[in-house]
């Protein structure tokens, strides 16, 4: 059905994006530049990626909403195996050592005391995961000093070496969904800002700010 | 005795796997796939993406999915307060109605009451539920006094329990909901619609 269907979805985004450029054509992945942020859609996944989300959320989930609906109705999908949203947050230090101080102190992690494996010190990054049967987050700190290294999917293109320079400490949130989503429950627009705002709440408790 | 710790690869489920847990599911109405008129119902198998498993559940329960209610805090999603309040009534309305057709019937007067308030969400929540909404009220217009019946009102109980797990509903779902309010011999469309209708 992607396959019949991918013209068809590439139409009806032109009429409610900006600037479309197809990035990429093929039959099981199709990637959209727009001015509102890069569309991936794939076979086993699609994807909504922003460089520099507005500091509202409210047009990114507009934007979002836009995009399911179209890969909703015309692929008619109900149901949603695994819903993710990924953030990454930064907290600057001046130094390299405040920053592994911070770390090494953040009882979740507990790096200070515990070394199973002896990896040996100063731990610079450390993960986390919680898992339920229905939710799920990937909790990651990592010491940054220097270009902020990710990576990025070919989609970003030229973007993906942009990149600020930071110094301090990365939080990179992997929130997703165990449990499968109707259709019918999920609203982008609604759901990130609720999530968002519950992951930064949650994550400041975690590190004590 | 011990027990050691050897590398394992995670198989790909197989195809009879994938569709007995398809068989398995059954959506917030409780219809199983089998008895949804989808196109989603009987031949496209569903796969999980790499590191889920999440066929092997029923899907979510809204309130996790957008945060648990915590200390009866309001839900992030007002309009699910207020739809978790009608579903009270209803609720109660069932319990009456073995008893006392009165008193089943002036807490429906209740909820008719409230159908206006969840109305004004439709602007956030989408086409399928504002006809949700708008169906019932008509439906309870249509009656011109007469109460509902126990399995009328458990008809719209169920409509609206569905409707608060999928509040984002598409118009066709909606439609569905409203089939089977209207089987139970509620009329939805408005008096005099089909008149209009057949005058032209």
């Amino acid at each position: 059905m992607l396959y019949d269907k991918t013209g068809q979805i590439v139409h009806r985004l032109a009429e409610g994006l900006t600037n479309l450029e197809i990035a990429q054509a093929t039959p099981n992945h199709t990637v959209v530049k727009t001015d509102e942020g890069v569309f991936a859609i794939e076979l086993a996944a699609s994807r909504v990626q922003v460089l520099h989300p507005e500091s509202s959320l409210e047009s990114f989930g507009k934007h979002c909403d836009f995009f399911y609906d179209v890969l909703f109705s015309e692929l008619q999908i109900r149901l949603l195996a695994r819903i993710g949203f990924r953030t990454a947050w930064r907290l600057a230090f001046d130094t390299v050592e405040e920053s592994i101080n911070f770390i090494s102190t953040l009882e979740v992690l507990n790096t200070a005391e515990n070394d199973p494996f002896r990896i040996g010190s100063p731990i610079s990054e450390c993960t986390k995961r919680w898992q339920s049967d229905k939710l799920g987050i990937n909790f990651s700190a990592r010491i940054v000093d220097g270009e902020l290294s990710a990576e990025l999917p070919p989609e970003f293109g030229d973007d993906r070496n942009k990149m600020a320079r930071v110094r301090g400490v990365i939080f990179d949130l992997d929130y997703y969904t165990v449990a499968p989503v109707d259709c019918g429950q999920w609203r982008p627009s609604e759901w990130i800002p609720i999530t968002t705002r519950k992951l930064k709440k949650d994550m400041e408790a975690l590190i004590e700010l | 005795m011990t027990s050691t710790i050897t590398p394992d690869v995670i198989p790909f489920p197989s195809r009879s796997r994938v569709r007995s847990i398809e068989d398995s599911y059954t959506n917030t109405a409780g219809l199983k796939r089998s008895q949804q008129n989808t196109p989603y119902s009987s031949d496209i198998p569903v796969m999980g993406v790499a590191g889920t498993s999440a066929l092997k559940s029923h899907p979510i329960s809204i309130d996790v999915l957008y945060g648990s209610i915590e200390n009866g805090a309001k839900h992030p999603l007002e309009a699910l307060n207020s739809l978790a309040q009608v579903i009270g009534l209803l609720e109660l309305a069932k319990d009456a109605s073995a008893e006392s057709v009165l008193k089943s019937d002036a807490i429906m007067q209740e909820f008719q009451l409230a159908l206006r308030q969840l109305f004004k969400f439709r602007q956030n929540l989408g086409d399928g539920y504002g006809l949700v909404v708008n169906c019932t009220e008509v439906a309870l217009i249509n009656q011109r006094g007469v109460p509902l019946s126990s399995s009328q009102i458990s008809s719209v109980w169920r409509a609206f329990r569905a409707l608060r797990e999928t509040p984002f509903l598409s118009f066709d779902r909606a439609l569905d909901l409203v089939e089977d309010v209207e089987a139970e011999g509620l009329e939805t469309d408005p008096h005099g619609i089909g008149d209009l209708l057949g005058a032209e």
